[in-house]
Protein backbone atom coordinates (compact mmCIF):
# COMPACT_ATOMS: atom_id res chain seq x y z
CA UNK A 1 0.00 0.00 0.00
CA UNK A 2 2.63 2.47 1.05
CA UNK A 3 5.35 1.57 -1.36
CA UNK A 4 4.83 1.09 -5.02
CA UNK A 5 8.36 0.09 -5.92
CA UNK A 6 8.42 -3.40 -4.48
CA UNK A 7 5.47 -4.34 -6.66
CA UNK A 8 7.68 -4.54 -9.71
CA UNK A 9 10.20 -6.64 -7.89
CA UNK A 10 7.74 -9.29 -6.89
CA UNK A 11 6.76 -10.70 -10.29
CA UNK A 12 10.24 -10.51 -11.68
CA UNK A 13 11.73 -12.51 -8.90
CA UNK A 14 9.10 -14.99 -8.05
CA UNK A 15 6.52 -15.35 -10.74
CA UNK A 16 8.48 -15.79 -13.94
CA UNK A 17 7.90 -14.24 -17.33
CA UNK A 18 4.19 -13.59 -17.09
CA UNK A 19 3.40 -9.94 -17.46
CA UNK A 20 1.68 -9.75 -14.19
CA UNK A 21 2.25 -6.15 -13.38
CA UNK A 22 -1.40 -5.38 -13.80
CA UNK A 23 -2.62 -8.52 -12.23
CA UNK A 24 -0.25 -8.03 -9.41
CA UNK A 25 -1.23 -4.44 -9.00
CA UNK A 26 -4.86 -5.38 -8.96
CA UNK A 27 -4.28 -8.05 -6.42
CA UNK A 28 -2.09 -6.17 -4.06
CA UNK A 29 -3.31 -2.70 -4.84
CA UNK A 30 -6.48 -3.41 -2.96
CA UNK A 31 -4.28 -3.49 0.04
CA UNK A 32 -5.52 -6.66 1.53
CA UNK A 33 -2.34 -7.40 3.33
CA UNK A 34 0.13 -4.71 2.49
CA UNK A 35 2.48 -5.45 5.34
CA UNK A 36 2.83 -9.06 4.33
CA UNK A 37 3.67 -8.30 0.73
CA UNK A 38 6.19 -5.70 1.88
CA UNK A 39 8.05 -7.96 4.23
CA UNK A 40 7.82 -10.98 1.99
CA UNK A 41 9.76 -9.11 -0.62
CA UNK A 42 12.29 -7.68 1.71
CA UNK A 43 13.35 -10.87 3.34
CA UNK A 44 14.87 -12.64 0.34
CA UNK A 45 16.64 -9.50 -0.80
CA UNK A 46 18.21 -8.50 2.43
CA UNK A 47 18.27 -11.14 5.08
CA UNK A 48 18.61 -9.22 8.26
CA UNK A 49 19.79 -10.46 11.59
CA UNK A 50 16.83 -11.69 13.51
CA UNK A 51 15.25 -9.22 15.82
CA UNK A 52 14.57 -10.17 19.38
CA UNK A 53 10.81 -10.30 18.96
CA UNK A 54 11.10 -12.41 15.83
CA UNK A 55 13.06 -14.96 17.77
CA UNK A 56 10.42 -15.00 20.44
CA UNK A 57 7.62 -15.38 17.92
CA UNK A 58 9.40 -18.23 16.28
CA UNK A 59 9.98 -19.92 19.57
CA UNK A 60 6.34 -19.61 20.44
CA UNK A 61 5.23 -21.13 17.18
CA UNK A 62 7.72 -23.92 17.10
CA UNK A 63 8.78 -25.29 20.39
CA UNK A 64 7.02 -24.41 23.55
CA UNK A 65 8.97 -22.78 26.27
CA UNK A 66 9.92 -24.98 29.13
CA UNK A 67 7.76 -23.07 31.59
CA UNK A 68 4.69 -23.52 29.41
CA UNK A 69 5.39 -27.21 29.01
CA UNK A 70 5.74 -27.55 32.73
CA UNK A 71 2.45 -25.77 33.36
CA UNK A 72 0.66 -27.90 30.79
CA UNK A 73 2.15 -31.04 32.21
CA UNK A 74 1.12 -30.18 35.74
CA UNK A 75 -2.41 -29.33 34.73
CA UNK A 76 -2.79 -32.50 32.72
CA UNK A 77 -1.44 -34.53 35.59
CA UNK A 78 -3.75 -32.82 38.08
CA UNK A 79 -6.74 -33.39 35.82
CA UNK A 80 -5.82 -37.04 35.51
CA UNK A 81 -5.02 -37.56 39.18
CA UNK A 82 -8.32 -36.02 40.13
CA UNK A 83 -9.92 -39.19 38.78
CA UNK A 84 -7.19 -41.57 39.89
CA UNK A 85 -7.58 -40.61 43.50
CA UNK A 86 -11.18 -41.78 43.45
CA UNK A 87 -9.77 -45.27 43.55
CA UNK A 88 -11.62 -48.34 42.40
CA UNK A 89 -15.41 -47.93 42.30
CA UNK A 90 -17.30 -50.80 43.89
CA UNK A 91 -18.87 -51.84 40.61
CA UNK A 92 -15.50 -52.99 39.33
CA UNK A 93 -14.58 -54.85 42.48
CA UNK A 94 -17.92 -56.60 42.26
CA UNK A 95 -17.39 -57.32 38.61
CA UNK A 96 -14.21 -59.26 39.29
CA UNK A 97 -15.79 -60.92 42.29
CA UNK A 98 -18.78 -62.09 40.29
CA UNK A 99 -16.53 -63.35 37.55
CA UNK A 100 -14.56 -65.44 40.02
CA UNK A 101 -17.68 -66.83 41.65
CA UNK A 102 -19.22 -67.73 38.33
CA UNK A 103 -16.06 -69.42 37.21
CA UNK A 104 -15.76 -71.33 40.46
CA UNK A 105 -19.29 -72.61 40.16
CA UNK A 106 -18.76 -73.58 36.56
CA UNK A 107 -15.65 -75.60 37.24
CA UNK A 108 -16.84 -77.45 40.35
CA UNK B 1 -11.03 -71.14 36.69
CA UNK B 2 -10.96 -68.12 38.94
CA UNK B 3 -8.44 -65.38 38.34
CA UNK B 4 -5.07 -65.74 39.93
CA UNK B 5 -5.00 -63.45 42.95
CA UNK B 6 -1.97 -61.64 41.57
CA UNK B 7 -3.67 -61.11 38.22
CA UNK B 8 -6.77 -59.87 39.90
CA UNK B 9 -4.74 -57.50 42.06
CA UNK B 10 -2.94 -56.17 39.03
CA UNK B 11 -6.24 -55.58 37.25
CA UNK B 12 -7.79 -53.76 40.16
CA UNK B 13 -4.77 -51.60 40.73
CA UNK B 14 -4.88 -50.53 37.09
CA UNK B 15 -8.52 -49.46 37.31
CA UNK B 16 -8.04 -45.93 38.68
CA UNK B 17 -5.74 -44.82 35.89
CA UNK B 18 -7.73 -46.81 33.36
CA UNK B 19 -10.78 -44.78 34.37
CA UNK B 20 -8.87 -41.54 34.14
CA UNK B 21 -7.74 -42.51 30.67
CA UNK B 22 -11.28 -43.41 29.64
CA UNK B 23 -12.65 -40.15 31.00
CA UNK B 24 -9.96 -38.17 29.25
CA UNK B 25 -10.79 -39.91 26.00
CA UNK B 26 -14.55 -39.74 26.19
CA UNK B 27 -15.06 -36.69 28.36
CA UNK B 28 -17.94 -38.44 30.05
CA UNK B 29 -17.94 -40.47 33.26
CA UNK B 30 -20.77 -42.82 32.40
CA UNK B 31 -19.36 -43.71 29.05
CA UNK B 32 -15.92 -44.03 30.57
CA UNK B 33 -17.08 -46.44 33.25
CA UNK B 34 -18.87 -48.52 30.65
CA UNK B 35 -15.64 -48.61 28.70
CA UNK B 36 -13.71 -49.74 31.76
CA UNK B 37 -16.29 -52.42 32.49
CA UNK B 38 -16.16 -53.69 28.93
CA UNK B 39 -12.38 -53.65 29.08
CA UNK B 40 -12.29 -55.73 32.27
CA UNK B 41 -14.78 -58.23 30.86
CA UNK B 42 -12.72 -58.65 27.73
CA UNK B 43 -9.53 -58.93 29.71
CA UNK B 44 -10.97 -61.65 31.93
CA UNK B 45 -12.36 -63.53 28.97
CA UNK B 46 -8.98 -63.37 27.26
CA UNK B 47 -6.76 -63.69 30.26
CA UNK B 48 -4.97 -66.60 28.61
CA UNK B 49 -3.51 -64.23 26.07
CA UNK B 50 -1.99 -62.09 28.80
CA UNK B 51 1.63 -62.96 29.34
CA UNK B 52 2.44 -63.08 33.03
CA UNK B 53 5.23 -60.76 33.95
CA UNK B 54 4.34 -58.22 31.29
CA UNK B 55 2.68 -54.91 32.00
CA UNK B 56 -0.95 -55.52 32.94
CA UNK B 57 -1.71 -51.85 32.86
CA UNK B 58 -0.43 -51.44 29.30
CA UNK B 59 -2.42 -54.48 28.23
CA UNK B 60 -5.64 -53.09 29.69
CA UNK B 61 -5.00 -49.65 28.19
CA UNK B 62 -4.57 -51.28 24.79
CA UNK B 63 -7.90 -53.06 25.11
CA UNK B 64 -9.67 -49.94 26.27
CA UNK B 65 -8.21 -47.82 23.53
CA UNK B 66 -9.33 -50.28 20.89
CA UNK B 67 -12.82 -50.40 22.35
CA UNK B 68 -13.02 -46.63 22.43
CA UNK B 69 -11.85 -46.27 18.88
CA UNK B 70 -14.29 -48.77 17.48
CA UNK B 71 -17.09 -47.11 19.40
CA UNK B 72 -15.95 -43.70 18.23
CA UNK B 73 -15.93 -44.81 14.63
CA UNK B 74 -19.32 -46.40 14.98
CA UNK B 75 -20.86 -43.36 16.56
CA UNK B 76 -19.35 -41.07 14.02
CA UNK B 77 -21.06 -43.08 11.32
CA UNK B 78 -24.33 -42.92 13.18
CA UNK B 79 -24.23 -39.27 14.10
CA UNK B 80 -23.75 -37.22 11.00
CA UNK B 81 -21.17 -34.77 12.09
CA UNK B 82 -21.74 -32.22 9.40
CA UNK B 83 -20.51 -29.20 11.28
CA UNK B 84 -17.72 -30.94 13.11
CA UNK B 85 -19.49 -30.60 16.42
CA UNK B 86 -19.18 -34.22 17.39
CA UNK B 87 -16.50 -33.37 19.88
CA UNK B 88 -18.95 -31.03 21.57
CA UNK B 89 -21.51 -33.75 22.04
CA UNK B 90 -18.84 -35.79 23.76
CA UNK B 91 -18.23 -33.15 26.35
CA UNK B 92 -21.50 -31.27 26.74
CA UNK B 93 -23.03 -34.05 28.75
CA UNK B 94 -24.24 -32.73 32.11
CA UNK B 95 -22.51 -35.50 34.03
CA UNK B 96 -19.03 -34.65 32.95
CA UNK B 97 -16.33 -35.54 35.26
CA UNK B 98 -14.43 -33.15 37.36
CA UNK B 99 -14.92 -29.80 38.84
CA UNK B 100 -15.44 -26.44 37.35
CA UNK B 101 -11.76 -25.62 37.71
CA UNK B 102 -10.93 -28.11 35.02
CA UNK B 103 -13.69 -26.99 32.70
CA UNK B 104 -11.45 -24.96 30.44
CA UNK B 105 -8.79 -27.62 30.35
CA UNK B 106 -11.22 -30.41 29.58
CA UNK B 107 -12.76 -28.38 26.79
CA UNK B 108 -9.38 -27.74 25.22
CA UNK B 109 -8.46 -31.40 25.56
CA UNK B 110 -11.65 -32.41 23.79
CA UNK B 111 -10.73 -30.27 20.84
CA UNK B 112 -7.56 -32.19 20.14
CA UNK B 113 -7.64 -34.85 17.45
CA UNK B 114 -8.11 -38.25 19.14
CA UNK B 115 -4.65 -39.45 18.10
CA UNK B 116 -2.98 -36.52 19.74
CA UNK B 117 -5.16 -36.60 22.80
CA UNK B 118 -4.47 -40.22 23.61
CA UNK B 119 -0.74 -39.84 23.01
CA UNK B 120 -0.57 -36.85 25.31
CA UNK B 121 -2.49 -38.56 28.07
CA UNK B 122 -0.53 -41.78 27.86
CA UNK B 123 2.82 -40.05 28.03
CA UNK B 124 1.97 -36.93 29.95
CA UNK B 125 -0.36 -38.27 32.62
CA UNK B 126 -0.53 -42.07 32.69
CA UNK B 127 3.17 -42.44 33.18
CA UNK B 128 3.91 -44.59 30.15
CA UNK B 129 7.16 -44.27 28.29
CA UNK B 130 7.11 -43.26 24.63
CA UNK B 131 7.86 -46.88 23.79
CA UNK B 132 4.98 -48.21 25.86
CA UNK B 133 2.63 -45.61 24.41
CA UNK B 134 3.71 -46.62 20.93
CA UNK B 135 2.92 -50.21 21.82
CA UNK B 136 -0.54 -49.29 23.10
CA UNK B 137 -1.32 -47.17 20.04
CA UNK B 138 0.30 -49.62 17.65
CA UNK B 139 2.46 -47.03 15.96
CA UNK B 140 6.07 -45.93 15.80
CA UNK B 141 7.77 -44.21 18.71
CA UNK B 142 8.48 -41.20 16.51
CA UNK B 143 4.80 -40.92 15.70
CA UNK B 144 3.96 -40.77 19.39
CA UNK B 145 6.58 -38.11 19.95
CA UNK B 146 5.27 -35.90 17.20
CA UNK B 147 1.67 -36.39 18.33
CA UNK B 148 2.60 -35.40 21.85
CA UNK B 149 4.41 -32.32 20.59
CA UNK B 150 1.53 -31.26 18.40
CA UNK B 151 -0.91 -31.88 21.21
CA UNK B 152 1.08 -29.69 23.57
CA UNK B 153 1.38 -26.91 21.06
CA UNK B 154 -2.30 -27.02 20.21
CA UNK B 155 -3.31 -27.18 23.82
CA UNK B 156 -1.23 -24.17 24.69
CA UNK B 157 -2.86 -22.28 21.84
CA UNK B 158 -6.34 -23.29 22.91
CA UNK B 159 -5.63 -22.25 26.45
CA UNK B 160 -3.81 -19.17 25.23
CA UNK B 161 -0.81 -19.83 27.36
CA UNK B 162 2.03 -17.69 26.26
CA UNK B 163 3.79 -17.52 29.50
CA UNK B 164 3.59 -19.53 32.61
CA UNK B 165 1.83 -16.77 34.48
CA UNK B 166 -1.17 -16.54 32.21
CA UNK B 167 -2.59 -19.89 33.03
CA UNK B 168 -1.99 -21.58 36.22
CA UNK B 169 -2.62 -24.87 37.81
CA UNK B 170 -1.04 -23.09 40.71
CA UNK B 171 -4.20 -21.18 41.41
CA UNK B 172 -6.99 -23.33 40.13
CA UNK B 173 -5.51 -26.75 40.47
CA UNK B 174 -4.13 -26.34 43.91
CA UNK B 175 -7.54 -25.20 45.00
CA UNK B 176 -8.94 -28.34 43.44
CA UNK B 177 -6.37 -30.58 44.97
CA UNK B 178 -6.82 -29.17 48.40
CA UNK B 179 -10.59 -29.45 48.22
CA UNK B 180 -12.11 -32.53 49.71
CA UNK B 181 -13.31 -35.40 47.56
CA UNK B 182 -16.37 -34.96 45.44
CA UNK B 183 -18.19 -38.04 46.44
Amino acid sequence: MKEQKPLSIGPREGQGPVDSTQDNGARRGIGQRPQVSGSAEQVPLRPKPMMQNEIQTRKRRGRLGRDVQTKLGKTLQAYFDDVVKEGVPDRFKELLQQYDERKDKGSS
Amino acid sequence: MALEPSVREAMLSAVPSLRAFAISLSGNVDRADDLVQETLLRAMANIDSFQPGTNMSAWLFTILRNLFRSEYRKRRREVEDSDGSYADTLTSHPEQHGRIEFEEFRKALSQLPPDQREALILVGASGFSYEEAAGICECAVGTIKSRVNRARTRLSELLAINSADEFGPDQSTRAVLSASGRR
